[in-house]
């Protein structure tokens, strides 16, 4: 039997708006199983970051249970959910958020400071030297293109090597060929890591090289379909 | 190091703009009170110091007419105790050049002995009453200057004349007052009254200026003189409580001193402020990122922190929706580094 590693059920947010409620996801049911990549297809607008963004307990839901790894995010204290951020999740955001006061490798060193991993700056170098910025640690991200950027942020939400890996949009802000090479490093580290892979995105031909995509529409889920054949 | 001091470290080595103004805010609002401070203390300590100079004896009779039989009495008193008592007499007049120039001065009639306390410096370095003897008088460079005299010509004061002998270079009890009539001539006591200006209804200062001998202190001096004087118009000050207007003018500028450095210190605190509060403001992506990472604090982020909507979640999703062309996650506003 499939072991799934996250399992969201009739998840529902509600956010007060203007003197009423306003639904952003209504009743959306999920399953994502260990090592399988899911890309959560969708307009803009139709709730699919905020979903990735439940999921890492960045916010609660109105109702609904989300468990990631056999813990029920949406119970989780403040503690424990800093907990289950380091050791389970990494997370790639569209738009890179590297602290911009950190060098690249304090800035992929800083999980590996939080968790108390030794030897954070070798790890770092290791990890920027995976993602092909090696002689790039010293540089703080304005130094740094759009797509390196990037790249740092994959080396940041790898470094604790997290069985699950969450992107919001990662190609959103770079052109078509920096954006495959992040698209690989991703992949790549599914197939080699077995890295769950839950990825939101605009991009078609992305959400293609996913195992399954899961259409989300005002909230609601619309759809899903499987990819026909393995991508050779 | 442990993580939390380490980012810290790194988070500070960023906006060191930051910590170097709030330091120099903090520095410069306590230098400017310390110096104010010490300002006001080493006035109250000079004054202290010289209080002697500055009345010109332990004690100082003050009137505004000649001392009459009482004054003179209790003054006696003091001198068959030892004491030494010196009288000057003081006003303002119109001093002329030869060449008819006027100009206002104080004039300054001092009897032999003046001064008690303090030096009275004179060029050419020669005591007062060889100067003022025989129709002398000395007189502040300023008067010279102005009147187109040098030493050795002659000067008009009322009927009489007089021949300028010296100048005076630093008399110690002419006080810093902030009003002085004009600059100072000294003439002999005696040859005061040949010059016609005491008259009925002058403006004339007498003061007697004692110096006590070793066993009386000042205080009670002071309380017996005032005792015996029981005209009011009769001012008796000792030295310590001298100089009252020069106090209360110090202490009020040291005053006015201290509270302009306090609106320093409150306007560098406002400075300081801004600078955290924008610092802090700065660093809230900062934050929502660490924490996205997995940084324990007693603070939940918020998705919408994480991904830049800080102000209004509801109103930042509200917007996705209503128009769905719109981008529902904005970029985060990119930090100077």
């Amino acid at each position: 039997m499939t072991r799934m590693l996250v399992s969201i059920r009739a998840l529902t947010l509600r956010l007060p708006s203007g003197g009423r409620l306003l639904t952003v996801l209504d009743d959306v049911s999920l399953d994502v199983a260990a090592g399988e990549t899911v890309a959560v297809a969708g307009p803009s607008g139709s709730g699919k970051s905020t979903l990735l963004g439940l999921v890492a307990g960045l916010d609660t839901p109105t109702s609904g249970t989300i468990v990631v790894a056999g813990a029920e995010v949406t119970r989780l204290g403040e503690s424990a959910l800093a907990r289950f951020r380091r050791e389970t999740l990494g997370y790639v955001f569209q738009s890179y958020h590297l602290i911009p006061t950190l060098t690249a490798a304090e800035n992929v060193a800083v999980p590996l400071d939080l968790a108390g991993a030794p030897g954070p700056a070798a790890r770092a170098a290791e990890l920027l030297a995976g993602v092909g910025l090696a002689d790039r640690g010293h540089h703080y991200p304005a130094q740094l293109s759009g797509g390196e950027q990037q790249r740092v942020a994959l080396a940041r939400a790898m470094a604790l090597d997290p069985p699950l890996l969450l992107a919001d949009e990662p190609t959103g802000n770079l052109d078509s060929t920096t954006g495959a090479v992040i698209v690989d490093l991703l992949f790549a580290w599914n197939r080699e890591r077995g890295t769950t892979l839950l990825l939101v995105t605009h991009d078609g031909a992305l959400a293609e090289r996913a195992d399954r995509v899961v259409a989300l529409r005002d909230g609601r889920v619309a759809g899903e379909r499987r990819r026909a054949a393995p991508v050779p | 190091m442990t993580a939390a001091p380490r980012l810290a470290w790194r988070q500070a080595r960023g906006a060191w703009r930051h910590f170097v103004l709030l330091a120099a805010c903090v520095a410069l609002g306590v230098a400017a009170l310390v110096a104010v401070g010490s300002f006001a203390t080493t006035l109250d300590r000079t004054l202290a110091r010289e209080a002697k100079a500055l009345t010109g004896g332990d004690l100082e009779v003050r009137a505004a007419r000649p001392l009459d039989g009482e004054s003179v009495a209790a003054l006696a008193e003091l001198s068959a105790k030892g004491a030494f008592v010196v009288r000057v007499r003081e006003l303002a007049a119109m001093a002329r050049g030869a060449d008819g120039r006027a100009l206002l001065v104080e004039v300054k009639a001092p009897d032999a002995g003046y001064p008690l306390y303090g030096r009275l410096e004179l060029a050419p370095p020669t005591p007062l009453a060889a100067l003022l003897a025989d129709g002398g008088a000395v007189a502040q460079r300023e008067t010279l200057d102005r009147l187109g005299l040098r030493v050795g010509d002659r000067l008009a004061l009322g009927a009489a004349s007089f021949t300028v002998r010296g100048i005076v270079e630093r008399e110690p009890d002419r006080s810093a007052s902030l009003v002085t009539l004009g600059p100072r001539v000294f003439v002999a006591g005696d040859a005061l009254e040949g010059t016609g200006l005491v008259q009925v209804g002058s403006r004339v200062r007498y003061r007697a200026l004692v110096r006590l001998p070793e066993p009386l202190a000042a205080r009670d001096a002071r309380e017996a003189l005032a005792r015996h004087i029981a005209d009011p118009g009769v001012r008796v000050a000792s030295y310590d409580e001298a100089q009252p207007g020069l106090r209360r003018f110090f202490s009020q500028l040291a005053s006015y001193l201290g509270l302009v450095g306090l609106a320093s210190l409150l306007v560098g605190g406002i400075g300081v402020a801004s600078s955290v509060a924008t610092f802090v403001r700065r660093q809230a992506p900062t934050i929502a990122t660490l924490k996205a990472l997995g940084a324990d604090s007693g603070t939940r982020p918020t998705f919408m922190e994480v991904t830049g909507h800080f102000d209004d979640p509801a109103a930042a999703t509200c917007r996705a929706v209503a128009d769905p062309d719109a981008d529902p996650e904005p970029a985060i506003t990119p930090l100077a580094p």
